[in-house]
């Protein structure tokens, strides 16, 4: 762009009529270090508000990066709650099938549910059986006391 | 609050804003400057918004607040209209270091008029379009454009009078 150009677009942009445009190419051109005598006095507003805007980016930039470490960070927490839980969950679960499924059978150990339940109906039953002779034991005695 | 929220709760106060700043200003040029500034103001701070139970009172108060100010600046200014202009030559400015030209357009834009302080750093700043600094507001585009010309003059013509006031020291 030449200068009579950019005298116009200054011209314009005092009175509020440059676009968005016009006024980026404005702030660029006013980075210079040197621009003609009669524009010396527009330089540092324009050099003002560039790197106002400078600012104004910078400011956004380091809150995306924190976003971003969190995420990072939470990412890793998640993977741990994950681990732990299939770990506890593991663990519990072998626990227990061992504690319902485990018993000592005349000394040795077994694990098959289904032997473990006949093997305890036995005992009761033997249990009962036993009762039965003592209760008739009783009896018979106590008839033979009454006679 | 989004844009869509805050022009259908807040625009509609427009009316209301104005006819109190008429009351309080006498003066309809000034009174439209007041409701733009508070409509300014309030988008500014629209993320806070929506936890303030009355908006309308709140506006209400911004409104009044800035017709205070103007009142003020009205009776210093006929009082003592040239005094205040060498006073504020004189400080802050003259403490700068004398190459610090881009500290001193910031400090020129901090003492602008409200509107044309918020305007200005809209615009030039944040990079606002016209036509959406005019829908915050409910001016028309012309409006807001005369007052975006209005600052960038202002400051400019302050930055040439404290450049030569300091070449001359």
């Amino acid at each position: 762009m030449n200068e009579s150009k950019t005298g116009r677009l200054i011209e314009k942009y005092f009175e509020g009529l440059t676009t968005l445009e016009e006024e980026q190419y404005l702030r660029e051109y006013f980075q210079k270090d040197t621009v003609p005598a009669e524009w010396e006095m527009d330089k540092a507003m324009f050099q003002f508000f560039a790197s106002e805007r400078e600012a104004g980016k910078a400011k956004v930039l380091p809150k995306k990066t924190t976003r971003k470490i969190y995420l990072r960070w939470a990412s890793v927490a998640a993977a741990a709650c994950l681990l732990l839980y299939t770990g506890v969950k593991f663990t519990l679960d072998n626990y227990q099938t061992q504690e319902i499924s485990c018993a000592y059978i005349d000394g040795k150990t077994c694990t098959n549910p289904e032997l473990i339940q006949l093997e305890a109906l036995k005992t009761l039953e033997s249990l009962s059986q036993n009762n039965k002779t003592v209760f008739a034991a009783q009896a018979e005695a106590l008839d033979a006391f009454f006679e | 609050m989004q844009s869509e929220r805050f022009k259908s709760t807040i625009i509609p106060l427009r009316q209301t804003l104005f006819r109190a700043a008429m009351k309080w200003l006498q003066q309809e040029e000034e009174a439209e400057d007041v409701v733009q500034e508070t409509m300014l103001r309030l988008w500014n701070i629209r993320e806070q918004l929506p936890a303030i139970s009355n908006p309308a009172a709140f506006a209400m108060q911004i409104t009044k607040n800035s017709c205070i100010d103007r009142l003020r600046s009205r009776r210093e200014n006929t009082e003592a209209d040239d005094f205040h202009l060498g006073a504020e030559n004189e400080t802050p400015y003259s403490e700068m270091e004398k190459n610090d030209t881009v500290g001193l357009v910031k400090q020129i834009i901090e003492h602008l008029p409200e509107l044309q302080k918020i305007i200005i750093r809209m615009r030039d700043i944040e990079g606002y379009e016209l036509q959406e600094i005019a829908e915050i507001t409910g001016a028309q585009v012309s409006a807001v454009t005369v007052n975006l010309s209005r600052a960038r003059k202002k400051v400019r013509e302050q930055f040439t009078k404290m450049m030569n006031y300091k070449n001359d020291e």
